[in-house]
């Protein structure tokens, strides 16, 4: 009783979702455009497929919603409000997240069974290593191995049908391949200011793993004479930095493991690459994440008093 | 300044006014170690004349009536404590009148610091030579207001007061710092501390909790001075101070906050210092919901009461009546917000995992508990004031 708790910030898991979707928006609404509106105005889709971005991401995003209902309502019993149910922890961002990160060509068989699969095991795990990662490792190795998709490629339609020379100012606005929402550059500094400055991003993360990513791609540009623009802006790397290396649950929290964790997979990004460029990002957030609580302790760890 | 600390909203209304609770039936004085008491029981007592006596150290009377003994039926923050009864003859009777003695500057330092001690104008241990002075106009928990209405109804006081230690001390820097959002007094300091060119203004954002004392002079004063040559005191303490060099008054009452959301009005209320606290609500508060707990100084940072038998002394600074949060704790998302937020650079998530962490450091402003998503209370990991 003497410990007792009056007063608390309105701050929870739902605050921290809907600002960081909020701060999503307008990648989804460019995306939406890119890989819906475009096309259909240029006639390489039907009335039925423009909705298709929106179905991707927003479908992730209830698939999220009810894998939290399921869990919270039939495992744990818990009979709180609609909103803490689905809001009981990040799945719902999770899947908007992978959403946006998912080409536009992904079979939805396979992309929203794989994720109710993944989310429910790792609800039971309680979030243990990065979800959205697994996921979209899952993915891709399902969709590969059933054959559904004879290649993972992240062209739309127009994509596919022209042929570009991308310059930065391409990567920029967007228009290079990728996610279904994560290309547009600019929109996405944007939403990484946003949920910086509203306290919902462990930027240190983001910064330090990009400054690497970044050191290291000059480093190969210079040696292996490939194109700059196309190994940071291609892969959906910054985008991956921003929104999933940074899950609250799976990355450090101190400012040193914060930082170790950033400088960790953007050397393991690096690595990675050479053995396969499009999981390389994911693979490496898999691996640190699995260390996360063990950087933090090693590196604030605090004396005992006598 | 530290960009890690939090800005929390405004929970109550107060209205501009100090109230005043001036005549409880009992008064209860808690005995203190080494002082004996200097009154028969049974015996009538002044207002202001010594009750207690030690070595050097006095405790007055706050009010005239009848010394009915000793009870050892109250509590101070939660311990039983002997009291001395008083029992109140509503006269406010004073021995002699003491009037205005003489220009408050023309003290000297010796003169000043014994007439500091000796009228218990000051809790705590002056010291000798300081070169600094930093006063506090903030309110350490931010549903206090206690600070904010002592600048706004004795503004001129405060600043004579303040002057007057800057000149006997020849201290090199006068320091009084203020809300920025708190703009009346913004508005009436800028207007009059042209008087005094040796006090510097000092606007500080409404952040939490910016009215500590380590985080305050840490936002103050640099480098260049040590720990001792700082003199740090509240507005309050200026007043106490000031009515002390200007016309002797010993501390016996107290300006406090009354808040929570249990009661219809909250207020700063000027008490005596012995009142209980169960006087002071029956008295004084119109409860609206039953189910409140009390704390003492501070929502955020105070002190659950555990009973009302509490007295109100000369350090309490608030009492809220307030009903608790009832959101459930949750697994720990590792957001890293408990460890970013603390001003002294704590880590309430791994103090929690390693009890025998060190943790001496905090200043219990409960701040790593309030800005939890979670919902984890870190108070009970983190010692010091909030455990028995």
């Amino acid at each position: 009783m003497k410990n007792n708790v009056y007063v608390r910030s309105n701050r929870s898991i739902y605050t921290i979702s809907i600002t960081r979707i909020f701060f999503l928006l307008p990648l989804i609404a460019y995306g939406f455009y890119k890989n819906g509106i475009h096309l259909y105005l240029n006639d390489y889709i039907n009335i039925k497929e423009l909705f298709l971005p929106l179905i991707i991401i927003f479908g992730g995003g209830i698939i999220g919603a009810i894998v939290n209902i399921i869990y919270e309502l039939l495992i744990k019993r818990n009979k709180q409000g609609f909103t803490s149910l689905i809001f009981s922890s990040f799945h719902v961002e999770y899947g908007m997240i992978l959403g946006c990160l998912i080409p536009i060509s992904i079979n939805l068989a396979v992309y929203f069974s794989c994720m109710f699969v993944i989310f429910m095991i790792s609800k039971f795990l309680n979030n243990r290593i990065n979800t959205i990662c697994v996921c979209f490792i899952t993915i891709y190795i399902v969709a590969i191995m059933s054959g559904l998709m004879t290649d993972f490629h992240f062209e739309n339609l127009y994509e596919l049908d022209k042929q570009f020379s991308l310059d930065f100012m391409d990567y920029l606005i967007g228009k290079a391949p990728g996610g279904i929402a994560s290309t547009h550059i600019i929109l996405l500094t944007l939403a990484f200011f946003g949920i910086h400055f509203t306290n919902n991003n462990k930027t240190a993360i983001t910064t330090s793993s990009v400054i690497i990513i970044i050191i290291a791609y000059i480093a190969l540009a210079i040696v292996k004479d490939i194109s700059f623009n196309t190994l940071l802006f291609s892969n959906n790397i910054l985008f991956i930095m921003t929104y999933v290396a940074t899950d609250s649950v799976t990355s450090c929290y101190t400012i040193k493991g914060k930082i170790t964790y950033g400088i960790l997979i953007g050397l393991l990004t690096f690595g990675f690459y050479f053995v396969k460029p499009i999981l390389a990002p994911y693979i490496a957030i898999l691996i640190v994440s699995l260390f996360n609580n063990l950087i933090d302790r090693k590196l604030n760890a605090i004396p005992k008093t006598n | 300044m530290n960009n890690n600390m939090v800005s929390i909203p405004d929970g109550f209304h107060l209205d501009n006014k100090v109230h005043e609770y001036l005549n409880p039936d009992y008064l209860y004085i808690p005995l203190k170690e080494g002082l004996s008491l200097s009154v028969k029981t049974n015996a009538l007592i002044y207002k202001e004349q010594v009750l207690l006596k030690g070595e050097g150290e006095y405790i007055y009377s706050p009010i005239s009536g009848k010394v009915m003994g000793k009870t050892d039926s109250m509590k101070l923050n939660n311990k039983h404590v002997e009291c001395i009864v008083i029992e109140n003859d509503y006269r406010e009777k004073v021995n002699k009148k003491k009037g205005v003695l003489r220009y408050i500057n023309e003290y000297t330092k010796e003169e000043m610091y014994k007439l500091i001690y000796k009228y218990n104008a000051y809790n705590g241990i002056l010291p000798e030579n300081p070169k600094i002075l930093v006063v506090n106009g903030i309110d350490p928990d931010p549903f206090e207001k206690t600070s904010s209405l002592i600048i706004n109804t004795y503004s001129s006081k405060i600043l004579e007061g303040i002057d007057a230690i800057s000149s006997i001390l020849s201290l090199e820097e006068t320091y009084l710092s203020i809300n920025n959002h708190d703009s009346d007094n913004v508005i009436n300091l800028t207007n009059n501390i042209g008087t005094y060119p040796n006090i510097t203004l000092k606007l500080l954002p409404d952040i939490y909790p910016i009215g500590f004392k380590k985080v305050l002079l840490k936002n103050i004063v640099s480098k260049q001075y040590k720990e001792e040559d700082i003199l740090y005191l509240t507005v309050l303490d200026i007043y106490n101070i000031y009515n002390v060099l200007k016309r002797k008054k010993p501390l016996t009452e107290r300006l406090i906050t009354l808040s929570g959301n249990a009661i219809e009005q909250p207020m700063v209320i000027n008490v005596k210092v012995g009142t209980s606290i169960a006087d002071l609500i029956k008295n004084v508060c119109h409860v609206t919901n039953n189910k409140y707990y009390v704390v003492a100084n501070g929502l955020l940072s105070g002190k659950t009461l555990t009973t009302l038998n509490n007295v109100i002394t000369s350090e309490t600074r608030s009492i809220f009546l307030n009903t608790i949060d009832n959101h459930k704790e949750t697994k720990c998302i590792n957001c890293g917000l408990c460890n970013s937020k603390c001003p002294v650079g704590l880590n309430p998530k791994y103090i929690k995992a390693h009890k025998k962490a060190d943790k001496t450091k905090c200043i219990h402003c409960g701040l790593c508990t309030y800005v939890c998503p979670s919902k984890i209370n870190f108070k009970p990991y983190l010692g010091g004031n909030n455990e028995e």
